[in-house]
């Protein structure tokens, strides 16, 4: 062989070597067991043998452990050596113990775990001579279950601090899961609830089944992405407990659902919170709507009072005009009389030529009666109270009144519209004070109206209700449902200014020009209808024009 | 008229007044009219003058006009002669409502016109 051919073929021959090195190291880092002999002579080991795994999975060659009998022992790890030397110690009395799973310190210090499992042999006599072993790294399983242990002690961990109950229901078969907390929850201890679907079914309220059930079928359907349920189950003790289910269903590829699991939230005192809480803002509201109710009385009476008030500064301007009228009339009339008849002789004895003093002389006159109207109205005020109350159809008096007003009523043309209800009950009262009562309101009306205006006169048998245009002085002399006649005197002029109503009854208060009106009329009839007990209000009607509502107690057929 | 002048005796305090209705009265030629401004003196005026009818003021110092009323009627002198009481202590609407009468007797309110006061004494003296 020369050198060249003996350099290729030394070089081919490195080649391949090199080639099978590579092969062998890639074999080598694939390879996780490896296995072991050793030689047992009078129950003490002798040699040790190691398979050429034991590189790939200790990174000590065989030679090493061949040159350093307890180099197998010295790279236990520390914590599990007592573990070894038991396990050893059994096997060389003979025993065959069974696996053993412990940690060693690879040559490079990284920490692997094996599983040792021996096979012990024995000669003819029964007597421990080898035994052989198979080393198996086994590290990624080891932390694999070490991560599943850690994520399954989290999760124990998070349900035992949330206190939540855990269930799990496979669709398939039925069956199901309750966590103890779950049962525990329900006043059951573990083996007291079936594990199956049903169980839970059975403690369902019947109110809340069907929508316990529609929510469950809206989640496996996959309609709801979830599954949240407010429902109540039934205690041990009977009672019935708010608990809050959340879940999730699983699917199969298919999309059927296979499996579905969650958690129960005991919800019972947050629900007693609630209803606590929704009474007490129940009872607030209503404790609310009773003081709203109370300040409205409050108001009520308020305006009740101030309107009494104003009824008795207006009684008591009524009344000091009435005396002050009544001493006052008497001394004024005895003047008139004597200019009244002053005037009738000066007529009776002026020559026909003295047109100027015959119209001055008629002036007079014309003031005479004027003055006299005002001291009789005055006196109206100071002599209502001795009445002569008798039973009286009041459509008769309206009439008896329109008749005493004819002159007037035909020198203005006048149109009068009756709308007199049918068998109005009769009422309690002066017929004559009633009349002027009347008689002042149709005045008024022809005075607010233009020549051929339209005078209404309407009357009706109501109920008291409140609603009546005589709101501020009525509520003091009726009572709601009280029977009574209503009596309305309506013209069509022009109304009354709004500023002008609140004072519309004091004495002197007068809209008229100079000299049509004494300013006493409505004083007068409001004195009258106050002392029947009636009430009067008086308001612009909606379309145009005063309305004048009286409204008087029907009286009883009976009395006289 | 044929019929001789009616005598009407008028009672009031107030002299004005029964001047004014002597005036206006005795202007008519019907009547012949004497007055007395003092009540205590008119129970005797009035039997001494027989009138035919006695206007008579209500209100009056001294005797008022009831009281001499009851006096008058009373006086078998002065019987069946009709007492009118003309007084300002009443209203118009009072005399309606009264039916024209004080404790039975007719009357007129004052302020009256003589018109009212002829058509009255014509009622009464028939």
């Amino acid at each position: 062989m020369n050198t060249t051919l003996f350099f290729e073929r030394s070089n081919q021959a490195d080649q391949a070597v090199k080639e099978s090195e590579g092969r062998y190291q890639r074999l080598l880092a694939s390879v996780t067991d490896y296995v072991f002999s050793v030689t047992v002579d009078q129950g003490k080991p002798l040699a040790t043998s190691h398979g050429p795994g034991c590189e790939a999975v200790t990174g000590f060659t065989p030679g090493e452990f061949e040159a350093d009998p307890f180099l197998w022992f010295l790279m236990v790890y520390e914590a599990d050596r007592p573990a070894v030397t038991a396990r050893a110690e059994q096997i060389l009395r003979g025993e065959a113990p069974p696996a053993l799973e412990h940690r060693i310190v690879r040559k490079d210090g990284s920490i692997r775990w094996i599983r040792n499992t021996v096979v012990p042999r024995k000669d003819e006599q029964g007597r421990l001579v080898m035994y052989d072993g198979l080393v198996s790294d086994i590290t990624e399983r080891k932390q694999a279950e070490l991560a599943l242990r850690q994520s399954q002690e989290r999760l124990a961990l998070v349900i035992q601090g949330s206190n939540d109950g855990i269930w799990d229901w496979n669709l398939t078969t039925d069956e199901a899961y309750f966590s103890p907390r779950w049962k525990n929850m329900l006043g059951y201890e573990e083996p007291e609830v079936q594990n199956h679907f049903s169980a839970w079914e059975r403690l369902l309220h019947p109110d809340d089944r069907q929508r316990a059930l529609g929510r469950l079928q809206a989640c496996l359907s996959g309609e709801t992405p979830n599954f949240e349920l407010e429902h109540r189950l039934r205690h041990k003790d009977g009672t019935f407990r708010w608990i809050l289910a959340r879940g999730v269903a699983l699917h199969d590829a298919g999309g059927k659902p296979v499996r579905m699991a969650g958690s129960h939230v005991d919800m019972t005192d947050r629900k007693r919170a609630e209803e606590q809480l929704s009474q007490a803002y129940a009872e607030l509201t209503q404790q609310q709507e009773d003081l709203k109710r109370t300040l409205q009385e409050l108001r009520a009476a308020h305006e009740k009072l101030k309107a009494a008030q104003l009824q008795l500064i207006q009684a008591a301007k009524l009344e000091s005009v009435g005396t002050l009228a009544a001493g006052v009339a008497h001394e004024v009339k005895n003047p008139l009389q004597t200019i009244l008849m002053g005037l009738d002789f000066l007529s009776g004895n002026l020559p026909a030529s003295k047109e100027n003093t015959k119209l001055v002389l008629s002036d007079m006159r014309e003031a005479v009666t004027r003055a006299h109207a005002i001291i009789q109205e005055l006196l109206q005020l100071s002599a209502q109270r001795d009445f002569e109350l008798k039973n009286e159809d009041l459509n008769l008096l309206l009439e008896r009144s329109l008749l005493l007003l004819r002159n007037e009523l035909v020198a203005s043309q006048t149109s009068v519209a009756r709308r007199l209800g049918a068998g109005l009950p009769p009422v309690r009262i002066d017929r004559g004070k009633m009349e002027q009562v009347f008689i002042n309101l149709f005045l008024n009306a022809l005075q607010a109206m233009s020549p051929g205006g339209v005078l209404t006169v309407a009357t009706r048998s109501d109920r008291f209700n409140g609603d009546l245009n005589v709101a501020e002085s009525a509520h003091r002399q009726f009572r709601r449902g009280d029977r009574v006649v209503v009596v309305e005197v309506q013209d069509n002029g022009s109304g009354i200014p709004e500023a002008h109503l609140p004072r519309i009854f004091d004495p002197f208060f007068t809209t008229k020009p100079v000299g049509v009106g004494t300013g006493l009329g409505l004083s007068v009839v409001k004195s009258i209808v106050d002392l029947h007990g009636g009430a009067i209000g008086i308001k612009n009607a909606p379309g145009g024009g005063v309305l004048a509502t009286v409204v008087l107690k029907a009286g009883s057929k009976d009395s006289p | 008229m044929n019929d001789p002048k009616k005598r009407i005796l008028v009672v009031d305090d107030q002299a004005d007044i029964t001047r004014m209705l002597k005036l206006n009265l005795e202007q008519t030629n019907d009547y012949e009219v004497r007055m007395e401004n003092n009540s205590r003196l008119a129970l005797a005026a009035a039997e001494e003058f027989h009138p035919d009818l006695i206007l008579l003021d209500v209100v009056m110092p001294g005797i008022d006009g009831g009281d001499l009323a009851s006096r008058l009627e009373a006086s078998p002198a002065l019987k069946g002669v009709p007492i009118v009481f003309l007084t300002a202590a009443a209203t118009k609407a009072e005399v309606s409502a009264r039916g024209g009468r004080i404790g039975g007797l007719p009357f007129l309110a004052k302020p009256v016109n003589t018109a009212e006061v002829v058509k009255c004494l014509k009622k009464y003296l028939g």
